[in-house]
């Protein structure tokens, strides 16, 4: 049984429809990648999954029950919790109130101490003010704060945004730990191979439809970035990738 | 000494006008909510205690304790049930809304106690006093302080130190976020209206016992506690407590000069600190924003 599954999902803003039947499954502790241009619908996704937007159609399941109409604040106690675009901490608490904001609700792996040791630079700066972190330890609050819930699935959006390269490098080097927690991950992310390089499965959106998904090892790289820009694929034969 | 007895009057009285206003300021830094009704509101508690007091006898201090949580209740309450679904709607309805509560209470208060002042009797401790040397120290006047002192430091504890206070900080930045990392907003809401509502009840009670009560106080008692928050800078208690001492003593000094021009004085003061400071003594400029 999957962790999420997402079945035949419509949303969009007012009469303005972003997502077009999206199906996606998450099996648990798997890491998924979703790519798309900007607009595509990533996070139109990812803050319905989180409950932030209802959909219009469709369901979303979570360890096979139906959390469609469960609302935002009981979907992140439930077990999917986001990593919103831009950090978004709360900026007049200090970094360990903001962990501690989502902590201690549900028992599990995730505890202030481990937290600490996972991200040593978030402990050495625990009682500063979010505003006065710098952008990598404001995200490295921020994954803190989600993993704080012990969530089942974590939504990660655009972690890497507005962060030097070393930096990261050493998230990425930080997700398999993550998932070694039971978590599954929906991944959002502009740079393609870091992606694959750090996904199972990849799912690609255009225009607020999925079109195409694979194996993140076999995808084929020009497929994707031509289904990415929504160009025409390579000739019929050549691509391995399956299209939906 | 009549001067330093008057200074000590006037940040007396500043006690209750941040006691008052203690709970407009909460409301607007947690939800963004100006509730025109509050001056209304702390009205209605006090014509709760003498009606309490009325039917049962007892004495003022008893009928507070029992009015304190009625007070926190109906704001709950009103929270739940009309305050939250106006913020929903945007930012000029909870305007109107709490305008019409304010009419709508000050009218039906009018219907029920009539238009006369009537008085709070709290028994012995209306005359009750210390005397250091020439120095008057009125325990009732000092009470307003004392009261204003526990329940705003008190206030600023929880919220900087309990779960409770990070979740309604955490709120107050940043609403979408917060339902996200699994806040339930509405109780929290709740919650803080019922607090901010009992302390303005508690406030009018007291206030009422020196000037007595009558159906339109609200609005004035409204003014003095905007003024408190805006002179002490939006979103900081302990500048509401600051401001509302400023206007208490500036009202008591000048009224030692003349007594019609203590009002104006005090609305003068606030003026200056509009045009001088716009965001308050110990506000910063992006709260206000």
């Amino acid at each position: 049984m999957s962790a999420l599954a997402i079945a035949g999902l419509d949303t969009g803003y007012g009469d303005f429809q972003a997502l077009f039947g999206v199906n996606l499954e998450l099996a648990a502790g798997e890491t998924v990648a979703l790519v798309g241009a900007n607009g595509a619908g990533k996070t139109t996704l990812l803050m319905t999954i989180a409950g932030a937007l209802r959909p219009w159609h469709g369901s979303i399941t979570l360890d096979g029950t139906d959390i469609t109409q469960l609302p935002d604040y009981q979907r992140a106690r439930a077990g999917v919790v986001l990593v919103p675009e831009g950090r978004r901490l709360f900026p007049s608490l200090s970094a360990e109130e903001n962990i501690l904001i989502p902590a201690g609700r549900d028992a599990g792996p995730w505890t202030l101490e481990a937290l600490y040791e996972l991200f040593p630079m978030v402990a050495a700066r625990r009682s500063h003010r979010a505003a006065l972190l710098s952008g990598g330890e404001q995200q490295a609050v921020a994954i803190a704060r989600a993993l704080a819930a012990n969530p089942r699935v974590l939504l990660l959006d655009e972690v890497s945004l507005g962060l030097a390269p070393a930096i990261v490098d050493a998230f990425y080097q930080l997700l398999p730990q993550i998932q070694a927690s039971g978590v599954s991950i929906l991944l959002v992310e502009q740079d393609i191979d870091r992606a694959l390089a750090a996904s199972s499965r990849a799912f690609c959106l255009l225009e607020g439809r999925v079109v195409m998904t694979g194996e993140s090892g076999s995808l084929n790289r020009d497929a994707l970035i031509a289904a990415y820009f929504g160009a025409p694929a390579g000739p019929p034969g050549t691509d391995p990738v399956m299209r939906t | 000494m009549t001067w330093v007895n008057d200074l000590f009057q006037g940040i007396f009285l500043g006690g209750a006008y941040a006691l008052t206003a203690v709970g407009l300021s909460l409301m607007f830094g947690v939800m963004r909510l100006v509730n025109l009704a509050h001056g209304d509101l702390a009205v209605c508690g006090t014509y709760l205690v003498t009606t309490i007091m009325a039917a049962t006898g007892v004495p003022l201090w008893a009928a507070m304790l029992i009015m304190v949580p009625l007070a926190f209740g109906l704001g709950m309450v009103l929270q739940l049930s009309i305050f939250g679904r106006a913020l929903r709607t945007g930012p000029t309805a909870p305007l109107l809304v709490t305008f019409g509560l304010s009419v709508m209470i000050e009218n039906l208060l009018q219907q029920v106690y009539s238009a006369n002042t009537r008085g709070v009797g709290a028994g012995r401790l209306d005359v009750a006093a210390i005397h250091i040397g020439a120095l008057v120290l009125p325990w009732l006047a000092m009470l307003k302080l004392i009261l204003a002192l526990v329940v705003i430091g008190g206030l600023s504890a929880l919220l900087r130190l309990t779960a409770w206070g990070r979740r309604v900080r955490a709120t107050s930045d940043d609403l979408a976020v917060a339902r996200l990392q699994g806040i339930r907003v509405r109780p929290l809401f709740a919650s803080v209206t019922g607090i901010a509502i009992a302390a303005a009840a508690l406030a009018g009670t007291l206030n009422a016992v020196t000037t007595g009560v009558y159906p339109t106080l609200g609005a004035l008692t409204l003014i003095f506690a905007f003024e408190a928050v805006i002179i002490g800078g939006l979103g900081s208690l302990w500048g509401t407590l600051l401001g509302g001492m400023l206007l208490g003593v500036t009202q008591v000094l000048v009224s030692q000069v003349s007594v019609p021009y203590a009002t104006l004085a005090s609305q003068l003061l606030f003026l200056v600190v509009l045009a001088v400071r716009p965001h308050g003594l110990l506000g910063t400029p992006q709260a206000a924003a």
